[in-house]
């Protein structure tokens, strides 16, 4: 896992380029932005029959911050002065509008992890694990076997709480101190890897 | 008692997920790309601040060009409306000069007339008004409106309240010429003596 997993920078697009509305910038830009927006509706909005879906969400808060960045008639946009404050505007509208799409679809916001807060990280794991690539830890080192199985329910198909209850006949506050296992896990699993590699 | 809530509870977790470092390896879709130009087009026409890509020179937008222009008009009409609001035009005012009644006179049923330089066709009220307190809140005894000179007496109609038909002799009252529809502001009032017989 950590051969697949090693660093890669990325020289990230001139930003006056970028404002000026510069057809290469933004091509180099397009790349990481769509990775920047697929990372967070694939979690957010995981499963196969959403993937049409993701598409043009990730797609549609793009357009924005295009707009946004190249027009210059809002201040919030104005403020942007570096590459970091553009994948942080592209996540904050991303985030919005799936958000939105979830209400269109009347989602239950019960589940929380569709409107995490926006306060910013006070936990550093090693993020060049993928979740996908974590599952399998939490099969291991979990003995309840119905753990992985939600979890692939809810990160990768993108079934609601209440979806995975009904579908898998259990009970929801089980499932609730699965997910909470499953992620305590989790978090032991990283913090371990990130004492190792430091 | 709330719900557990374990999505919330690990937000942080999930959300270093969702910001994990880019790869630059992610191929975006033929149709995404199509409609990211064209949203990027569509910006830079619109972009106050961009230049037209074409022919060996860089040509400034029209509202680039114009902007200094706005601006100025932008000046002007602030300048205009300050300038407005300090100094407030004056009210238009009948330019009329009352030529009866004036000074002292004996007829109680007096005409009304006066000279104009207003334009011609120029429709005026009329007052008989106390001498007494201001010609703007003072009693109305006689008034005409809508009117031209000359204006016989029997054309002034009573004031609220008053039933004489006539001045009283040995009483001070002031006229009152104003263009018409414009209150009592707009002219200024001379004073009369009607004489005792």
């Amino acid at each position: 896992m950590r051969e697949n997993s090693k660093p890669c920078f990325i020289m990230p697009p001139n930003l006056l380029s970028l404002r000026r509305g510069d057809g290469p910038a933004w091509a180099e830009a397009y790349s990481l932005l769509w990775e920047t927006g697929m990372m967070i509706a694939r979690l957010r909005l995981a499963g196969e029959r959403f993937a049409q879906d993701r598409q043009d969400i990730v797609s549609t808060a793009i357009q924005q911050l295009i707009r946004g960045l190249v027009e210059e008639k809002n201040e919030s946009y104005n403020q942007i002065t570096t590459w970091d404050d553009c994948l942080g505007m592209t996540r904050h509208i991303l985030r919005q509008r799936i958000k939105d799409f979830l209400r269109s679809r009347e989602r239950s916001f019960v589940d929380a992890v569709e409107e995490l807060p926006e306060a910013p990280l006070d936990f550093a794991p090693d993020q060049r694990f993928r979740l996908e690539e974590l599952l399998p830890e939490v099969d291991r080192l979990q003995p309840d076997p119905p753990v992985p199985q939600v979890f692939r329910d809810r990160f990768i198909e993108g079934w609601s709480t209440d979806e995975i209850v009904e579908r898998r006949g259990i009970n929801r506050n089980t499932l609730l101190t699965y997910f909470a296992k499953g992620l305590r896990t989790l978090r032991e699993r990283l913090t371990r890897l990130e004492g190792d590699l430091s | 008692m709330t719900e557990p809530d374990p999505f919330r509870e690990n937000a942080d977790l999930l959300r270093a997920f969702e910001e994990r470092p880019l790869t630059g390896g992610m191929k975006v879709p033929d149709r995404v790309l199509f409609d990211l130009e064209e949203a990027r087009k569509e910006a830079v026409s619109c972009s106050r601040f961009s230049v037209i890509q074409g022919g060996a020179q860089n040509t400034l937008k029209r509202e680039q060009r114009t902007s200094p222009l706005l601006r100025l008009a932008a000046v002007l009409a602030l300048l205009s409306t300050i300038t407005w609001l300090l100094f407030p035009t004056s009210v238009p005012t009948a330019r009329v000069v009352l030529t009866s009644p004036g000074g002292t006179i004996s007829e109680t049923r007096p005409t009304i007339a006066w000279t104009s330089k207003d334009k011609p066709g120029q429709k005026y009220d009329v007052w008989i008004l106390p001498a007494e307190g201001d010609h703007l809140t003072a009693p109305v005894l006689f008034v005409a409106k809508n009117v031209t000179s000359p204006v016989s007496f029997a054309d002034l109609a009573a004031g609220p309240g008053i039933t004489a038909a006539a001045l009283t002799p040995g009483t001070d009252y002031r006229a009152l010429v104003c263009l018409a529809s414009m209150g009592r502001t707009a002219g200024v009032p001379v004073t009369f003596t009607v004489t005792a017989p």
